[in-house]
């Protein structure tokens, strides 16, 4: 099984991506895309090949689950897990995003320092299906 | 500092992260101007939601709660409730910065 390397980030705050590049490429050494948009991701996901996506749900725009429908329906996508990341942390709504499809839900404020390992986990039990 | 948060990362990570929180903190007067001459309650909520979700992420923990006060009381309707949680939200940004 190859390891987890290359990581998408969809997040429309900019501290938010300031502080998602600290974690994920200086604490945890991944290959970072970071997109300010759904959009971005839809049109970089092909180029980039993720081996996981974590996705903002509150965005202008495409909101996550619409990105999600969107990045699933691409080839590059399959077997792929998608972790949302979003502030709202009731069990229902965390439910709610976990029928769209997503592998796992991270909490904001997520601890930069854990984060890397919080989504080598989610990569491990919903992805790492890859083959190529 | 940043209540413990970094502990056992390399001193370049660490280093790398007090420039974040200091850019982080120059951003909180534009925050709190937001925040203060929020037009409705729909801008009001989306600000403090924002401020809520990364205030710890770069280990200011009692902003993210104040912020998240603030933003339970915009839920509430209480007016005066609202006024004294954002009272408190703006001694914890005059504190910080």
């Amino acid at each position: 099984m190859r390891s987890l390397q290359r990581v998408m980030c969809v997040e429309d705050d900019p501290d938010i991506r300031m502080i998602l590049e600290f974690s994920l490429a200086t604490v945890g050494g991944y290959d970072v895309c970071m997109c300010a948009g759904g959009q971005l991701a839809i049109e970089q996901a092909a180029a980039f090949k993720p081996d996981l996506v974590l996705l903002d749900v509150m965005m202008p725009g495409l909101t996550g689950p619409q990105t999600l429908v969107a990045l699933r329906s691409q080839p590059v996508m399959t077997g792929v897990p998608v972790v949302f990341l979003t502030a709202k942390a009731m069990p229902d709504e965390v439910e709610e995003l976990l029928l769209y499809g997503a592998t796992g839900v991270i909490v904001k404020p997520f601890d930069p320092v854990k984060l890397p390992e919080d989504i080598r986990i989610y990569w491990e039990h919903g992805g790492g299906r890859r083959t190529d | 500092m940043a209540g413990g948060l970094t502990d056992g990362l390399s001193s370049s990570a660490s280093a790398q992260f007090a420039v974040l929180r200091q850019r982080y903190v120059a951003g909180l007067g534009s925050r709190w101007t937001e925040i203060s001459t929020a037009g409705d309650s729909q801008i009001l909520l989306a600000a403090l939601h924002r401020l809520a979700g990364s205030a710890a992420s770069f280990g200011f923990e009692r902003l993210g709660q104040r912020a998240r006060d603030a933003e339970a009381r915009v839920a509430q309707g209480n007016a005066a409730a609202l006024a004294a949680a954002l009272d408190e939200l703006q001694t914890e940004i005059v504190r910080i910065v």
